[in-house]
């Protein structure tokens, strides 16, 4: 039996960074259970390496912490009330998922109060806090999820030159930016100091 | 059904953003705020410059904790903090704010959602809280605590938009000082027709609010809350396009070098959506 389109579908849209949750749970789903995927799989990221960094990758895995995190994903992504943003929100459709994979935090908030409740903050991932309405809970934290993403070289570079730039220019987008923020002081509070790590 | 490419969802992309951005509403509109949503909100933007005060600010984001002495902040046009944390003896580090043309709380209306309620105590004061959700995905939200007697914020939560908490900044202590207020310093701006480099178009809600070319060509851009700067440089021969991100608390940095040879940056405290966007939207004024 062949491989399934959708699951080829939904490799391409991981390859290019493009995927949704329910894309990265069809793949892994079909990696981990069809030896012809994970054949499938390895020779896509195998070509798009070569392809791209003129190098084979050394090893192609996919570690079990991403695993536990698309098996926790909820199946349904709330994108956030329409109304008369709905134009934004199709925008956002359209180039958010890759985004969202992308976006990497810190490690390890500690424990904060947050208006009603005191919830515990770990590893990567931030807290579900609330406006004082009910907002949904989101469990899903695809931080990890960056990790499936092909041509590590040219992602890491990007990642180390973003880390460089916040150092570059954070000061003077605190400066430019004070003025707007709720509090000045707290747009400068955020420059982060000379040593990596301040 | 076949996958769109990434290359023509930016194509649609920059053409709805344009859309949006043209179609967005205009102030006199019909106002989504009551009365004293309009009021609480004008008067906490107006804090900034309306009160100066002195104080201890525990700022908790990324499993990081520091404490800044704020010795001076406010009416002056200037900032004065000490990093408590960072070293000991820390020196104190003086700032400047820029006055920047803020936005109507009708304006911020329709982006934002407001609501009222009572605050906790913070730093023994009393509160009023001011919740601003946003009303997209293009936007981060607040939580503030806000001092009853001047109206600045005293405890702030950065929230995503689906209510994750990145970020919180409380004072300890917060003392309102009397300080005549001061003209605040010019703030530089460029013409736009001597910048080598161009945004095509800008998410719903945000203008351009400042521009310049020192040390790289960039803009400021916010919706009268958010803001994000977009730097832009020449991307050399040998890197291969490609993208970056790195999260600090609220502040987000991302990078991507275009295939048209610019390289990237935006700092801000958006959402990676709203920077990519952006990004997306970045031109060379040669192929304008």
């Amino acid at each position: 039996m062949g491989l399934d389109d959708a699951v080829r579908e939904a490799m391409s849209a991981v390859m290019d960074g493009e995927a949704n949750s329910m894309d990265l749970a069809r793949v892994l789903r079909a990696v981990r259970n069809e030896p012809e995927a994970r054949q499938y799989w390895q020779r896509l990221q195998v070509a798009s390496a070569v392809l791209k960094t003129g190098q084979a990758p050394m090893a192609i895995d996919i570690s079990e912490a991403v695993l536990e995190a698309i098996e926790q994903a909820p199946t349904k992504r709330r994108v956030g009330p329409l109304g008369s943003m709905a134009v934004a929100a199709s925008v956002t459709f359209a180039l958010v998922f890759g985004g969202q994979f992308l976006q990497k935090q810190e490690p390890g908030l500690p424990l904060a109060t947050v208006p009603g409740v005191v919830v515990p903050i770990q590893g990567a991932a931030p807290v579900q806090a609330s406006y004082g309405v009910g907002m949904p809970a989101t469990s899903f934290i695809a931080n990890e999820a960056v990790r499936v993403v092909p041509n590590q070289t040219v992602d890491e570079f990007y990642d180390r030159l973003a880390r460089e730039h916040f150092l570059r220019f954070g000061r003077q987008h605190a400066e430019q930016s004070a003025g707007i923020q709720p509090n000045a002081s707290i747009a400068h509070a955020r420059v982060p100091g000379e040593k990596p790590g301040d | 059904m076949l996958r769109l490419s990434r290359c023509v969802l930016a194509v649609l992309a920059v053409g709805i953003i344009a859309t949006a951005a043209g179609a967005s509403a205009p102030e006199h509109e019909g106002c989504q705020l009551d009365d004293s949503e309009t009021q609480r909100v004008a008067a906490v933007l107006a804090s900034g410059t309306s009160t100066s005060y002195r104080g201890t600010i525990l700022v908790e984001y990324s499993g990081k904790r520091e404490f800044v002495a704020v010795e001076e902040s406010g009416a002056s046009g200037q900032l004065v903090l000490r990093h408590l944390n960072r070293t000991a003896n820390a020196e104190s580090e003086i700032r400047r704010v820029n006055t920047l043309p803020t936005r109507t709380p009708c304006l911020l209306g329709n982006f934002y959602g407001f609501s009222l309620d009572t605050g906790q105590t913070v730093a023994g004061r009393d509160t009023y809280r001011l919740s601003v959700r946003p009303k997209d995905t293009l936007r981060l939200g607040y939580v503030m605590d806000v001092d009853h007697a001047t109206d600045v914020p005293l405890r702030v939560l950065t929230l995503t938009p689906e209510g994750q908490m990145v970020e919180r900044f409380e004072f300890a202590e917060f003392e309102p000082i009397a300080k005549t207020p001061s003209s605040a310093p010019e703030r530089e701006s460029v013409q736009a027709s001597s910048m080598r480099f161009a945004l095509s178009a800008l998410p719903p809600g945000f203008s351009v609010i400042n521009s310049g070319v020192t040390p790289v060509e960039h803009w400021l851009l916010s919706d009268g809350l958010a803001t994000m700067s977009v730097y832009v440089e020449p991307r050399s021969q040998g890197v291969k396009p490609g993208e970056g991100v790195v999260v600090r608390g609220a502040t987000l940095t991302y990078t991507k070098g275009t295939l048209e040879h610019a390289l990237v940056t935006v700092v801000g405290e958006v959402p990676v959506t709203t920077a990519r966007l952006v990004a997306e939207a970045v031109r060379s004024r040669e192929g304008l």
